[in-house]
């Protein structure tokens, strides 16, 4: 917890439980009505300064996940060997029917280009 | 990669081009068996608490998301509407972000998965069978007999690639471990640090609604004590105080204060309760019981959410010990411990949670 969160809480606690004292004792129905509501309104601010410090973090959060994200990217980026062969295959593949297409005895010009 | 291949087929080229792949076959495999692997069973270890985490993160999230919606709406939140929406706004995505981080983990641990496993041999040799296939189709006579001296030798390249490609995923999945190490550690952070203020959310929500049952007692106790004191000491009177007495022990935890709830008890009236008086003031101690069972079942529902809280945080430190240990790719003694205490830590969370539903349902 940290500092600024748990004294706020303990603040409003000690509060709290002082308040709860007095409206024991208090014999006037409206004083202790106005106590309770205190109190309630108290809780809530625990609760709004809980919610706050989640949502403060939120920027420290979104920063992280765009780290992670490059990281997912970076693991995903490129190929392996086999992928290589496949591509390979695919360049041997054009170059064959550009070969195809063309005259005969420039085979060996083209493959070593292409190679 | 291309020109790693086109190296190797310069190779074949050569006047031994057996020997030569032989060559990079016993190099391969020689790197091969000096790299550590893929630490899989530290991986698998990782990846089951986290999604073990993950589904009870999620569930802790989902009610926070509802504990916001909630503050919104309580009587004592005196914000203007638009502010309220603001809030409840801002908060909802803060708690969807959350959970869009846990999915990021998922996915990342996905891209692991794929890292993790080995190419399909039986594809490789494929792609090998296609490339020899175009080669042939060149019609090109030097890499026509190239190809055809590398014929018997497709399997152990075959193999060779299979290595190969092994030792890139491996690296692959070595870098992608130690890069996410931060994110994957701080998200984690960030998540424990949260746990403690859902906690205290749920704990003030909870007390807000065990406050009516406090204060319902506490103005039982004031009209029971004048109603009591007006009527002269009797031993019915006494039995009614008595089993006031008895119900305020039971509340749990005992106020700071002990003398809080005392009834103050001192009859100086003249004359004394009839039946029927008697009766009414009965009905006052059967209303402080109801009042005092709702009251211990609230602090039972703090108590059970605690609980799944701090187990929730020790799977947490489990999750990130895990990775740790997958990042380190130890195979230690630690790591067995690590291990059980995780399996162990687990258990006692589903029992954390179930014991939570069932305090809330009460």
């Amino acid at each position: 917890m940290s500092d600024g969160i748990r004294q706020t809480t303990e603040y409003y606690l000690a509060a709290i439980d002082g308040l709860h004292r007095y409206a024991a004792s208090e014999p006037d129905d409206e004083k202790c009505e106005a106590a309770e509501a205190k109190i309630s309104e108290y809780r809530l601010k625990i609760i709004e300064a809980n919610f706050d410090d989640i949502v403060q973090r939120t920027d420290r959060l979104q920063t992280l996940m765009q780290d992670l994200q490059a990281v997912i990217a970076n693991a995903t980026r490129g190929g392996t060997v086999a992928g290589a062969i496949g591509n390979l295959t695919q360049i041997v593949s054009q170059a064959a029917s550009a070969v195809a297409g063309s005259s005969a005895g420039t085979g060996d010009s083209a493959a070593g280009k292409q190679a | 990669m291309l020109r790693f291949h086109a190296h190797w087929i310069c190779a074949l080229s050569n006047a031994e081009p057996a020997l030569m792949v032989r060559k990079a076959f016993v190099l391969l495999a020689v790197s091969l068996a000096a790299c550590a692997g893929v630490p899989q069973k530290e991986f698998e270890v990782y990846r089951s608490n986290f999604n073990t985490a993950k589904a009870t993160a999620e569930d802790i999230i989902l009610q926070a998301k509802l504990d916001a919606e909630q503050t919104a709406k309580l009587p004592a939140n005196k914000d203007p509407v638009a502010e309220r929406d603001r809030k409840l706004a801002e908060r909802t995505a803060a708690l969807d972000a959350r959970l869009a981080a846990l999915n990021l983990i998922a996915q990342y641990n996905a891209v692991l998965v794929a890292l993790a496993d080995g190419d399909d041999p039986a594809a490789v040799q494929s792609n090998l069978q296609n490339l020899s296939k175009g080669l042939s189709s060149f019609g090109s006579s030097k890499l026509t007999a190239l190809v055809a001296n590398a014929g018997p030798l497709a399997g152990m390249i075959s193999q060779a690639v299979t290595i190969v490609d092994a030792l890139i995923k491996q690296k692959k999945f070595r870098d992608a471990t130690i890069q996410a190490q931060p994110a994957i550690l701080g998200i984690l952070h960030v998540l424990q640090e949260d746990a403690d203020r859902i906690h205290a959310i749920q704990v003030q929500l909870v007390e807000l609604r065990r406050d009516s049952d406090w204060n319902k007692v506490i103005s039982l106790k004031k009209r029971l004590a004048k109603m009591a004191n007006g009527y002269a000491k009797s031993s019915e009177l006494d039995g009614v105080a008595g089993q006031y007495d008895k119900q305020i022990a039971r509340i749990q935890p005992p106020p700071s204060e002990p003398t809080l709830f005392d009834l103050d008890y001192a009859p100086s009236g003249n004359t004394k309760a009839t039946d029927a008086e008697i009766e009414v003031m009965k009905g006052m101690v059967d209303e402080v019981t109801r009042h005092v069972d709702s009251y211990n079942a609230f602090g039972d529902e703090i108590e059970a959410h605690g609980k799944a809280i701090s187990q929730y945080k020790a799977l947490l430190d489990s999750v990130t010990l895990s990775f740790n240990a997958m990042s380190a790719a130890e195979s230690s003694p630690q790591f067995e411990a690590v291990t059980q205490q995780v399996v162990k830590q687990g258990l006692a969370l589903r029992q954390a949670v179930l014991g939570y539903q069932e305090a809330r349902h009460k």
